[in-house]
């Protein structure tokens, strides 16, 4: 009996446990058959339905190719990235296995297979010349050092900076840049090197061969024209003391002498008798003046000085300003000038020896007006400015000098004052190297 | 000559330093290359697209276009994967190769050079990111110049590495045969050489080895990457406007006529 007691609980125990081994297992193949987690997929993806006309799943090999959809309306392509529609295939382990990476943002397309809209730039990973900017032609902006000036020069200027500079009512000097125009043009050029496999050593060093860094016979006197000492020397010791030694530096021959160019004689007190031949004396004479008293004891009658005594007193003025007159201007527009200027150019996307046509737009955004408004480009070694393409709408001349890495710098200097509330543009067309 | 004369002309020298002084633009040296690189052109060949697939560089979805450009008329085999199945086509050639992977080309049927085979090697370390539907328009290209041939046939080993150029320091000028590749000594790194002036993208070796008759192990054709097929697609026209920028708000838009502006010549100088 108790043999039997004892069986039936070990089938109860051994059931029991069957049955959370059981439990546990149907819970994670619940959670393995979610789809929110599965690998490649989030979890707000929608469920997978059978049922429902599903697009095809992007190949990730022609990803990117321009071959137009076979449906012919403009549609948003799906990166590869998510896979919203795609979704009947998720139950196949080999796509559920498979994590894809991130290609090309989405896109719109039209039915001829043209691009509609770019792609927008993400806030985390910046626009594509930003992640890759060698592989782009830049144009505009302030690069690396900015545009910085002392008293005559103008330093920071780099290739590829365009900015303006204008002087606004108050006299003040302003430089201000444009934004930087992308123009994708990768470029590509190669190292070649040569290697025989019949001459496998190569000779790195002459053997025996001696660098003389000294010539003979060269000798270097460096004389000063005019020795100028403007302090005395006379006088003048110095004493080094170093490890116990001691040592004397006098200064031969140095003498300077000391010429008086004016000598002033000062009075003694008992001499000076201008209080006597004014009459009057000041405070400041007291003490002389006692001086002149306790020897007067000893002097006659007849020169014992007369004491004269006279009190200053401060007057006090008042005085009253009434306007009478005022000359001046009164603006009539208070705005200061503002310039804003931008770079533009007419492609996205050259190739070497293609036509870019830059145009560079500056508006008087405030109500005064701007002087002395210049604008400079600095081309980047890649542009070749086409000669007789630049134009203005503004008057002015245009001043190319050589930016010594084979291209130009461009300053464009208007004739007149930027009115308020008025603009201008520039043009000009380049060919890319 | 009048005596205001010399003062006339110490007067425009001065203008003209001035104008030069004024603008003074900061002149760009390449500057000194002082990163290590580990690899060279002596390297086995595979090793910098194994790096740079290790690295992260290699994508499955995408396939980077080159254009093989043989000087003359030649016709370009290349063989994509194990089991071979070579793909011949006339030069020029425009496919699509992966990052991290070796690929191995035949250059035959050159009219100039009767019999003559070549079997140079392609390995992709780079690519690029075109604008969206630009990617076919911006290939590789990959020049094999008569020269190299013919150093090539003679026992040689060419190696060339092909960077992009970074537009900084870039030539100012078009790049031609002449121009376009640099040639450096044997001892010199030509990885670190290109990387001083760019972005290494592939290398190319061409020697006078052929394959063997019996054969060749799979190792040979190359590491068994994918190509795909690559064709230049339509560009983006420019628009006739040049001026897409709106005026701002209360500021009348521009002429679109503009009118030129009279150029200056650095040698005049200011009008005195």
């Amino acid at each position: 009996m108790n043999a039997s007691i004892a069986r039936l609980k070990c089938l109860t125990g051994c059931g029991i446990a069957i049955v959370i081994v059981a439990t546990m297992t149907g819970c994670q193949s619940r959670l393995l058959r979610e789809p929110g987690l599965q690998p490649g997929f989030t979890q707000n993806s929608p469920t997978p339905a059978v049922e429902q006309p599903t697009a095809r799943l992007t190949d990730p090999i022609r990803a990117n190719s321009p071959e137009p959809p076979t449906d012919g309306i403009a549609r948003v392509e799906q990166a590869h990235g998510s896979v919203p529609n795609g979704l009947s295939r998720m139950n196949d382990p080999l796509v559920s296995a498979i994590s894809f990476t991130q290609n090309d943002p989405r896109r719109t397309v039209s039915e001829d297979g043209r691009v509609l809209s770019e792609p927008e730039a993400s806030w985390m990973t910046g626009t594509a010349w930003q992640q890759h900017p060698d592989e782009y032609l830049l144009s505009g902006g302030d690069r690396d050092q900015p545009v910085h000036y002392d008293s005559f020069f103008r330093y920071g200027v780099e290739t590829e900076d365009t900015f303006a500079e204008y002087v606004d009512h108050l006299g003040k000097s302003h430089a201000l840049d444009t934004g930087a125009v992308a123009i994708y043009a990768p470029r590509f050029a190669s190292v070649r090197t040569t290697a025989s496999p019949s001459g496998g050593f190569s000779v790195e060093k002459l053997a025996g061969m001696k660098d003389f860094r000294f010539g003979s016979g060269i000798k270097r006197n460096v004389a000063p024209d005019t020795y100028a000492m403007a302090d005395q020397a006379h006088g003048n010791r110095v004493r080094s003391r170093a490890s116990g030694l001691e040592k004397r530096d006098w200064l031969a021959g140095t003498d300077g002498a000391i010429r008086l160019q004016s000598r002033t004689k000062l009075m003694n007190t008992f001499m000076d008798f201008a209080y006597a031949i004014r009459a009057e004396f000041h405070q400041r004479d007291e003490a002389q003046l006692a001086s002149g008293i306790a020897a007067a004891h000893h002097w006659t009658r007849d020169e014992n000085p007369v004491v004269v005594a006279k009190l200053d007193s401060a007057n006090e003025v008042h005085a009253k300003f009434r306007l009478t007159e005022m000359v001046g201007t009164e603006p009539q527009d208070t705005e200061p000038g503002r310039l804003q200027i931008v770079k533009l150019a007419d492609t996205k996307v050259v190739q070497p020896g293609d036509v870019v046509t830059f145009a560079i737009r500056y508006d008087n955004l405030g109500e005064r007006e701007l002087y002395n408004v210049r604008v400079v480009d600095n081309l980047t070694p890649r542009l070749e400015l086409i000669e007789e393409s630049a134009s203005s709408d503004r008057p002015g001349d245009l001043l190319m000098q050589d930016n010594e890495e084979g291209s130009l710098v461009l300053t464009f200097q208007l004739d007149d004052p930027l009115p308020g509330k008025t603009g201008g543009l520039i043009t000009f067309q380049c060919r890319v190297r | 000559m009048s005596n205001r004369t010399p003062i006339v002309w110490l007067i425009a020298a001065l203008g003209a330093w001035t104008a030069a002084a004024v603008s003074t633009a900061e002149a760009q040296v390449v500057p000194p290359y002082r990163r290590h690189q580990p690899l060279d052109q002596s390297s086995p060949p595979g090793t910098a697209a194994r790096w740079a697939d290790l690295m992260g560089r290699a994508s499955p979805t995408w396939m980077q276009p080159i254009r093989i450009i043989v000087d003359g008329e030649a016709e370009v085999t290349i063989y994509n994967s194990r089991p071979l199945r070579p793909l011949t086509t006339p030069s020029p050639l425009q496919l699509g190769v992966m990052v991290g992977h070796s690929y191995r080309l035949r250059v035959s049927q050159m009219p100039e050079l009767p019999g003559a085979e070549i079997y140079p090697t392609i390995e992709v370390i780079d690519r690029l990111h075109p604008p969206a539907g630009q990617k076919h328009n911006f290939p590789i290209p990959v020049h094999i110049d008569r020269s190299d041939i013919e150093l090539a046939m003679n026992g040689n080993l060419v190696t060339r590495v092909v960077y992009l150029e970074q537009p900084q320091i870039a030539a100012p000028f078009e790049l031609d045969e002449a121009t376009r590749a640099r040639d450096v000594d044997p001892t010199t790194n030509a990885l670190s050489e290109a990387d001083r002036y760019g972005r290494p993208m592939l290398i190319l070796r061409l020697g006078g080895r052929l394959p063997n008759p019996l054969g060749e192990p799979p190792a040979f054709f190359g590491t068994g990457g994918p190509i795909s097929e690559s064709r230049p697609g339509p560009r983006p026209q420019p628009p006739a406007n040049p001026n897409p920028q709106p005026a701002p708000p209360g500021i009348p838009a521009v002429e679109p006529n503009p009118t030129p502006v009279n150029p200056t010549l650095p040698s005049q100088g200011p009008s005195l």
